[in-house]
């Protein structure tokens, strides 16, 4: 089933002073195709879980629709709705053990015991939970209690799974573990999902398409891969991934002029009149730091001001005149040569990797 | 305001769509209105209103010409004033030595603190009646004193500190607990002597808390009918004895209704402060994590006063239980203290019937207001709905109004069509349902709050309508705040007095009314007889609920919970 959203908003009033309205979600459209992971992003405040709240039927919007399908759900209660959320709080009912948690939809539904029973073991099956069916929730871990939150909501087969940022109880290492698994898990089955979440992280590993929300607005709708090569501004470059951002000046034919250096961004600079500011980012991993050879000097010298050893990478923090202090990541650097502080270096800018913005 | 009125019309819309719950909403709003609301107004209109029902401003007129109407309302509040400070001092006193000391038998203590809540509300004045009365025990038998008169302001302010006391001993033991002992610690760790800790420290934190057990103790000191009954005697008039002889005496029901409404002005007034003023100011240094208590706030010599203190009181409580055990095992209190149980055999013959029909009350009443009480705490808690802080201020409402205005309301509303009720069975358990759901709506809100929303919305997820929603989540989670509000219902129907005292009849009787019945005729060791019998029969039950409910939920602990909401 595809998910269709139009002109949704959601104003929440405020008791303290009349006629002014806190907006949650402002004007959003959006597009969830069959059986595709579609990640809600962005910080908290931004209008992801009310418009997550609005699709499962737990808020109504002040205006706009909403589509499953061709049906318009607006005026459909939430146990109407045939979609089911993993909450935040997993939201297990403690009074109940794991077996009756995870069948309290389907006996809503009063589906005959012997089917009810088939779905189980496989749902069990599918989350890794055999054998823990008669457990309280209290005697659950945080993970297992995730599973279980999980097997309750496929079980139903809804035609739309929600998540509120299910993972964010779980320590690091089994989020990472947690969210291939619900990846699997949600390929295997072939259901539209909605994600929320604010690890960027978590929603670049996990979708096919992430929404970038904030104030109520969508910034940009991609593909993680999109969003982190081509940014559409400041904030979607800035909350995914580090950047570094640089002040340029637009040229004739694609060209723009970094300080004192013109780079060729082919074709990517069509929005621009020559004359206009822009402003360009680069990734700290695409910059490349050399010292030395005389032929092969970068683009501009700078010095290392700062060197912290991470592992997987070296991030240094390098300044150059005219610039402002990069941010720059060596990988592999357990056979590289490391610089030290107030060493001199050449930064070389690779053009393909430079992006203007659309905002200044 | 149009903003309001839209919010108003939204809510409107969401409760079209569980249109049960929209009716269980209206259904429970409409009988708020006839239950608790229009016997109040008929309180009001028949205060205006001569005995002819014509308008006349007679009856408050009377009461300002006279002196003795004057009397029981400065009575009543100098009662009021007194017995809510000695009570809240005894009160904290009790609480502090048990929450911050190490004082032996905490929980005999405890429970023995609390016994006087499950009591009838006269059970004091009655042992002080034996105690100190013309033919007492210690005035006459000890002391060979022939004219003393236990009777007046001190009988009935002694009888009171003793019935309300565990009241305010109750609420402060909670604020006590809630206040994290930690905090004491570290005063102390920067230099503050043992006195300062507590003068800087544990008093002003606990001072909100103070104040609300003194307006509630003066609430319920005002509402008192069964001590001033017993022990005010004619020359010492009180408004709420006064009202029901009014009515009862010289079936002046205007002027009944009259008093009713002046003695409804203070009650309400310190109501409104201590809920809407002072409960916002208390302070809960809880933190969900347990804190061992490690304060050294008491030293050794203030512990052994404290000690000697509480010890007081406990024998002053056992003596007045063991007063009234020992008299209904007595021939003639006074006189003749050979053993007999001809009291019981007494009790039992003309008072079999008042004993099934106050259980029959209680045990029909009692589910009735817990589930009505619970129902209405999750609408509060969970529901929006147009009206709702009224629908929840007239549900609690109740607490604040004596009873004898709850009984003269009910007297008049329901004797004319179209709901003629006096006499019937159903006007006592209406009254005790709609007089008991405050306590059990406040526990409910309590537990509700507590419950992460995201379980029912989970339910709701999963394709549950709201009231499936209700009947197989909210209600198993809240099970154990239901039944410590079915003892508190239960304990109050058993021993309640003054609104009942007016919806007696000769087909249904209550076992309180027969007790003061047999006290104002004189036969002290039938009313003790009685009294033990109901006191039995309420620890009874309380021990079976016990039983029958696992975990921290019914009995003394649950009337621990109700009383310290």
């Amino acid at each position: 089933m595809e998910l269709r959203i139009k002109g949704l908003t959601k104003t929440f009033q405020s008791f303290d002073q009349e006629d002014s309205g806190v907006i949650a979600v402002n004007n959003v459209d959006l597009h969830v195709c069959e059986g595709e992971l579609v990640t809600l992003l962005g910080p908290s405040g931004c209008g992801k879980t009310t418009l997550l709240r609005m699709i499962a039927g737990f808020e109504d919007p002040t205006s706009g629709d909403i589509f499953f399908g061709k049906k318009r759900v607006n005026d459909l209660g939430p146990n109407k709705r045939n979609t089911t959320l993993v909450f935040q709080s997993y939201a297990i009912f403690p009074h109940l053990n794991v077996y009756e948690n995870i069948a309290f939809g389907l006996r809503l539904k009063k589906l005959p015991q012997k089917t009810i029973h088939e779905k189980m073991e496989l749902s069990l099956e599918l989350v890794g939970l055999k054998g823990l069916e008669n457990r309280q929730p209290s005697q659950l871990s945080g993970g297992q209690q995730q599973r279980v939150a999980l097997a309750r909501a496929i079980i139903m087969e809804p035609e739309l799974l929600l998540f509120d940022e299910p993972l964010s109880n779980l320590d690091a290492k089994l989020r990472e573990q947690m969210r291939i698994e619900i990846r699997a898990l949600q390929k295997r089955l072939g259901i539209t999902s909605v994600y929320v979440t604010h690890d960027q992280s978590e929603a670049m590993s996990i979708s096919d398409r992430v929404v970038v929300m904030n104030r109520g607005k969508i910034e940009q709708t991609g593909t993680p891969r999109e969003l982190y090569a081509r940014p559409r501004n400041s904030f979607v470059a800035a909350f995914i991934g580090k950047v570094n951002f640089l002040q340029g000046e637009a040229l004739e034919n694609s060209a723009v002029r970094i300080k004192n250096k013109t780079f060729d961004l082919e074709g990517r600079m069509d929005r621009f009149h020559p004359g206009d500011k822009v402003r360009i980012t680069i990734r700290p991993e695409a910059i490349a730091l050399s010292q030395g050879s005389e032929e092969e000097a970068g683009d501009f010298p700078g010095e290392i001001e700062r060197t912290t050893f991470l592992g997987n990478i070296v991030e240094y923090e390098v300044r150059s005149k005219g610039l402002p202090n990069l941010t720059i990541h060596m990988t592999n650097p357990v056979t590289g040569r490391i610089f030290n502080p107030g060493e001199h270096v050449d930064l070389s800018f690779p053009t393909d990797t430079l992006h203007p913005l659309e905002d200044i | 305001m149009h903003q309001k009125i839209r919010k108003g019309m939204r809510d409107l819309q969401l409760l079209k769509r569980d249109p049960f719950i929209a009716l269980l909403i209206m259904f429970t709003a409409l009988s708020l209105i006839i239950f608790v609301i229009y016997p109040l107004l008929s309180v009001l209109v028949k205060s205006f209103q001569t005995m002819d029902g014509v308008f006349s401003l007679a009856n408050y007129n009377r009461f300002i010409r006279f002196k003795y109407l004057r009397n029981a309302l400065w009575n009543s509040l100098s009662v009021g004033v007194i017995t809510g400070f000695t009570g809240v001092v005894t009160g904290y006193l009790a609480a502090f030595t048990i929450a911050r000391t190490n004082i032996p038998c905490k929980r005999f203590l405890h429970v023995l603190f609390i016994l006087p809540i499950i009591s009838p509300p006269f059970t004091s004045a009655l042992s002080i009646l034996m105690l100190f009365g013309s033919h007492g025990l210690i005035t006459r038998g000890v002391l060979g004193i022939r004219n003393f008169s236990i009777y007046g302001f001190k009988g009935v302010v002694l009888s009171q500190i003793f019935t309300f006391a565990p009241v305010a001993y109750l609420t402060l033991r909670g604020v006590l607990d809630s206040l994290n002992p930690t905090l004491e610690d570290a005063a102390m760790n920067v230099g503050a002597t043992r006195m300062q800790t507590f003068m800087k420290v544990t008093l002003p934190l606990s001072l909100p808390g103070i104040a609300s057990a003194f307006l509630v103790v003066m609430i319920e000191s005002l509402a008192d009918f069964g001590n001033p009954l017993v022990l005010a005697g004619s020359r010492f008039p009180m408004l709420a004895t006064q009202a029901y002889l009014e009515i009862t005496g010289s079936f002046n029901l205007p002027l009944g209704a009259a008093l009713a409404v002046v003695l409804l002005l203070p009650s309400v007034t310190a109501f409104v402060i201590q809920r809407y003023y002072l409960q916002k100011k208390q302070y809960t240094t809880i933190t969900g994590k347990p804190v061992a208590s490690s304060s050294k706030l008491v030293s050794r010599s203030a512990g052994r006063i404290l000690y000697f203190f509480v010890t007081l009181f406990a024998i002053l409580i056992l003596m007045f239980y063991g007063t009234i055990t020992m008299g209904a095992f007595t021939s003639v209190w006074g006189y003749d203290f050979t053993l007999t149980l001809k009291h019981f055999i007494y009790a039992f013959s003309v008072g079999l019937d008042t004993i099934k029909d106050t259980l029959i009350i209680a045990i029909l009443s009692t589910p009735v207001s817990g589930l009505l009480g619970m129902l209405i705490a999750f609408m509060v808690v969970r529901l929006s709905f147009p009206g709702k802080a009224s629908l929840e201020f007239t549900s609690i409402l109740n607490f604040a109004v004596p009873g004898t205005v709850v009984g003269i309301g009910y007297i008049l509303a329901f004797n004319k069509p179209p709901l003629i009720l006096i006499g019937t069975l159903s006007i006592l358990v209406l009254n005790f349902v709609f007089r008991y759901i405050p306590v059990g709506i406040q526990s409910g809100i309590a537990v509700l709050r507590q419950i992460d929303p995201s379980i029912e919305e989970a339910a709701r997820n999963l394709g549950a309508d709201g009231v499936t929603t209700f009947r197989k989540i909210t209600l198993p989670l809240i099970a154990p705040a239901f039944f410590s509000g079915l003892v508190f219902a239960f304990v109050r129907a058993m021993t309640a007095i003054s609104a009942a005292i007016f919806l007696v009849s000769a087909h249904w009787n209550l076992l309180t009314v027969q007790i003061l019945s047999q006290v104002g005729s004189g036969r002290l060791g039938v009313a003790a007889a009685f009294s033990v019998i109901l006191v039995g029969i309420v620890l009874f039950a309380i021990v079976v609920i016990n039983r029958l409910v696992p975990g921290k939920a019914g009995g003394i602990s649950a009337i621990q919970i109700q009383e310290e909401i």
